[in-house]
């Protein structure tokens, strides 16, 4: 149908919805972080107020230069980032190949278990592992009971267990979207390599892998992007040590109520995010072509 | 060709990741049903002690009630942009089709904090913060894409030749989209629903920025129980909710099985 | 019923060549009309030009009196059917059939009844109106669709080779039951096909349609006789078509043979056209006979086709009805060519 205008008149409602709660709250935060502070302490901006609306200035920016608790914490969260993307993509492919290889039913089945665990509560995910993890639970208890320690670790309050519990609510993501790559690989294709003579580790190498690795890109760099932004598991888990970007803007805002400040944070993980997406956006290009795929849209 | 059992190297660290991925739900809802005050696991003896203290305070259901109206707003608001972006991506060839389509993923590979943090500001500026509309309204920009996905499929296996021929028949747009080509899609566009209305009861993140203490979440009634009160009902709560999730997505399940018959 | 006029009818897909080149004709009303052609010439095109599916780039679409050209297919009171049926999975038979009535307006026990009595003419039982189309045969689902495309009393009806997908036996029957309905209601209608037999046997008039543009118009018979243009000759399967390399004041040379001049105006450029069926074999030489060879002799029930090599190298292809010896390849034939075997067709194609 060869109408004009019609199209965008169905995509308005979402083109609203993008505006608004995407574009126009993106540039108020960039300008919410040239603000001044509101020096507003306690009970809602009682005494102050959490941002001078109006005000023009680079003071946040400086601080946080200057800060080296600032750069602590984005050196933190890159590595972190960085760490889980690697452990998510080393440990969910494997695990979305598994799958992939299972026969029907079983493939139901441990897909169901990955998405209802990444649905249900975050919290019941985190709260599990802290019980798992505790003082009390039962890894210390084996730990102790094995004579590997004398006390008690204190497992849910480190960067292990940050690690841990972050890489549990994030691999969900990695393993469906590795999955889906996989399902979409003709299965004529592995027959017909191993039909001329490739043996199972040599088809995978030559056939399953490269035509993964669009999926393999999109699940790395989803997994990235949340890692970067991990915030439940280093405040849940993790000790003062273990403070994310994340973690640092909720405080700001909500702690500290100093909001142009936690909006400059924000700036900032948006920034490294971009570059390191952008750092892997090249070897993208590269899979994508080496796959011999076209490329889709997400 | 015959499938025999996979090797152990790829089956083993597999299992783990999957066992790994569902321990520590078992584990919380195993705690759920203790008798005792503390954190003990349940040994020979059963209870339901925490759910009936669960389901007795108020600001627990107020929690849970106020999860369910703001799933229920953000699934509304999912299903009308959703459904109505995969019609124009799929039955409309126009300039700036793909960069629509990528717009409206967009909001999946922002991580919440990000999403959060960015509209708190605007809703208070906008007198909107602490109402279930500002709420559900961030939850739909993770609803949308999934709607989105849901529907497109559907939208692209249904034959385009029904429409044109409901038209020249007589119906005009807004009646052909309505007594033909939502009945053929209805399926897909559940399984859209189900998917906003989990991922919206069980969001924390973009919850604690936005919610008040009138419109809290039942995320964020528990969350600051998570910190420093290990309480079996918080155990008992998160059970709750994934109870819900469960039997919500069983529905889609049955749901799909319907469509493939 | 209504008559329909297409005036310098255009449409190109974005940066292709037309689709639809400059389109011009017009249907008497009640007409039964066919569009013949191969695939990709434009006639789906056209006809989804004509129902309102896309705007035209140039021209116009009187449906009755009205100029339709810029309104809507709600508008325009067309039925379409389709070579997928395209049958609304989701409603019984019956609601199908119903469901122009019912955008229309209609009530329910009128709707129903008008329904059902379309579906009468088409034969389909009581049990079968409640099924759903999944649950229906090809050749039903077929007789669905058009019922669906006639209950609400078309201006026209348009199908756009509906019988396509159905085995030939299904697919004569269908044209039989449509002609009938076609007769019985006089709805104007534009059939669509690539198989001329089809054309043939069910249009007033057929039109043969080539890259866009429409290359001749006329009553079947008019068309198979006197093809305008070798396109038109080589679609409808004409065989024996030669062009004309020489002429004198009583001779034609084709085929590199020499035969009596026909009294139709003749240039070099044009086609002749030998019909196998008005050709004959003789055994032995005979006066004005054309030496030649038997190549291989095609047996089709009621007759045989025998393609016999000239002298000159040119493949002829003869028909025979009655052949008490059948004739072995390799063995030395003579074909007349009487001179009402012989069609000129023009070398410039158009209509």
């Amino acid at each position: 149908m060869k109408r004009r205008f019609t199209p965008w008149l169905w995509a308005s409602p979402t083109l609203l919805l993008l505006l608004g709660l995407l574009l126009w709250p993106a540039i108020q935060l960039v300008r919410l972080s040239f603000c001044r502070g509101g020096g507003g302490r306690s009970g809602f901006g009682i005494g102050g107020s959490f941002y001078q609306p109006g005000t023009w200035t680079f003071d946040v920016y400086t601080q946080l230069a200057r800060d080296a608790y600032f750069w602590d914490v984005l050196g933190f969260t890159v590595w972190l980032g960085l760490v889980l993307t690697l452990l998510c993509v080393l440990l969910g492919y494997p695990t979305a190949y598994f799958i992939w290889q299972l026969p029907r039913r079983w493939k139901a089945t441990a897909l169901s278990i990955v998405v209802l665990v990444k649905l249900s509560s975050l919290l019941v995910t985190v709260y599990g592992l802290k019980l798992i993890l505790g003082d009390y639970g039962p890894v210390n208890r084996f730990l102790q009971w094995t004579g590997l320690t004398n006390t008690a670790l204190p497992l849910q309050s480190s960067a292990i267990g940050v690690v841990i519990g972050e890489t549990i609510l994030i691999i969900p993501y990695t393993i469906l979207l590795i999955w889906a790559g996989l399902e979409r690989i003709d299965r004529a294709l592995i027959a017909a390599a191993r039909g001329l003579g490739a043996g199972a580790g040599r088809s995978f190498v030559h056939v399953t892998l490269p035509l993964s690795l669009p999926a393999l890109a999109t699940g790395t760099l989803v997994s990235l992007i949340w890692g970067l932004g991990a915030f439940i598991s280093p405040y849940l888990l993790g000790s003062p040590q273990e403070i994310t970007l994340a973690v640092d803007v909720q405080r700001q805002m909500f702690e500290n109520l100093h909001w142009p400040r936690s909006a400059a944070e924000g700036v900032a993980l948006l920034l490294t995010l971009a570059l390191l997406v952008a750092l892997c956006a090249l070897p993208r290009r590269w899979l994508w072509k080496k796959s011999g795929l076209e490329a889709q849209a997400v | 060709m015959k499938r025999r059992l996979t090797s152990l190297p790829l089956a083993l660290p597999s299992l783990l990741v999957l066992a790994a991925l569902l321990w520590p739900v078992i584990y919380a809802l195993w705690i759920s049903f203790t008798p005792h005050e503390i954190l003990q696991p349940p040994g020979a003896e059963w209870s339901l002690r925490w759910y009936h203290d669960f389901f007795a305070q108020p600001r627990w259901m107020d929690g849970l009630r106020n999860s369910l109206i703001t799933a229920a707003l953000a699934t509304g608001i999912s299903l009308l942009c959703g459904t109505s972006v995969a019609v124009a991506v799929t039955r409309y060839h126009f300039r700036g089709r793909r960069l629509l389509q990528g717009a409206a993923m967009l909001p999946l590979f922002i991580p919440a904090i990000v999403l959060g943090m960015a509209l708190l500001p605007m809703m208070r500026t906008l007198g909107l913060w602490g109402t279930h509309f500002s709420v559900a309204a961030a939850h739909s920009l993770w609803g949308l894409p999934l709607v989105l996905l849901a529907v497109r499929g559907a939208l692209e296996e249904t034959d385009i030749n029904t429409e044109l021929a409901a038209r020249g028949l007589g119906a005009n747009a807004a009646q052909t989209f309505r007594l033909v080509t939502l009945p053929m899609i209805a399926p897909a566009v559940g399984v859209g629903a189900v998917m906003a209305f989990v991922i919206s009861l069980n969001e924390l993140v973009m919850a604690l920025f936005l919610c008040t203490s009138t419109i809290d979440t039942l995320p964020k009634v528990i969350w600051p129980n998570l910190r420093y009160t290990l309480s079996p009902l918080v155990a008992a709560a998160s059970a709750v909710t994934v109870l819900v999730t469960f039997f919500l997505l069983a529905g889609v399940v049955l749901l799909h099985r319907r469509i493939l018959r | 019923m209504a008559s329909v006029r297409l005036e310098n009818l255009r449409y190109s897909f974005t940066g292709e060549r037309p689709a639809v080149d400059n389109v011009t004709f017009t249907l008497a009303s009640g007409e039964l009309f066919c569009l013949l052609g191969p695939s990709g010439c434009g006639k789906s095109t056209l006809l989804r030009l004509v129902g309102g599916y896309l705007r035209p780039d140039g021209g116009r679409v009187c449906i009755g009196e009205r100029d339709v050209t810029g309104e809507a297919p709600e508008r325009r009171k067309t039925g379409m059917v389709f070579q997928n049926y395209a049958l609304f999975p989701h409603l019984s038979a019956l609601d199908n059939v119903a469901f122009g009535l019912r955008v229309r307006g209609w009530d329910q026990p009128g709707r129903y009844a008008k329904a059902n009595e379309t579906l009468d003419w088409l034969g389909l039982s009581a049990e079968e109106r409640t099924r759903r189309p999944s649950q229906l045969s090809g050749g039903q689902q077929q007789r669905v669709a058009l019922a669906r495309a006639l209950a609400f009393a078309p201006s026209l009806l348009m199908l756009d080779e509906p019988f396509a997908n159905l085995d030939r036996l299904l697919r004569e029957r269908l044209r039989e039951e449509l002609k009938a309905v076609q007769r019985r209601t006089e709805t104007t209608t534009i059939f669509v096909t690539h198989d001329r037999e089809e054309a043939f046997a069910l249009g007033d008039r057929i039109a043969v349609m080539h890259r866009g543009r429409l290359l001749q118009i006329g009553s079947p018979e008019a068309v198979y006789e006197e093809p305008q243009g070798k396109l038109v000759a080589d679609f409808l399967g004409h065989r024996n078509l030669f062009p004309v390399t020489a002429l004198s004041e009583s001779k034609a040379e084709a085929a590199g043979v020499s035969i009596v001049r026909p009294e139709r105006p003749v240039q070099i450029g044009d086609h002749l056209l030998l019909r196998p069926e008005k050709l004959a074999l003789r055994r032995e030489a005979h006066n004005g006979a054309f030496p030649g060879i038997v190549r291989q002799r095609r047996f089709a029930g009621t007759f045989a086709i025998v393609t016999v090599e000239l002298a000159s190298g040119a493949a002829l292809e003869v028909q025979q009805t009655d052949a008490p010896t059948p004739l072995t390849p390799g063995e030395a034939i003579w074909v007349e060519v009487p001179a009402a075997a012989v069609t000129v067709v023009r070398g410039r194609e158009g209509a």
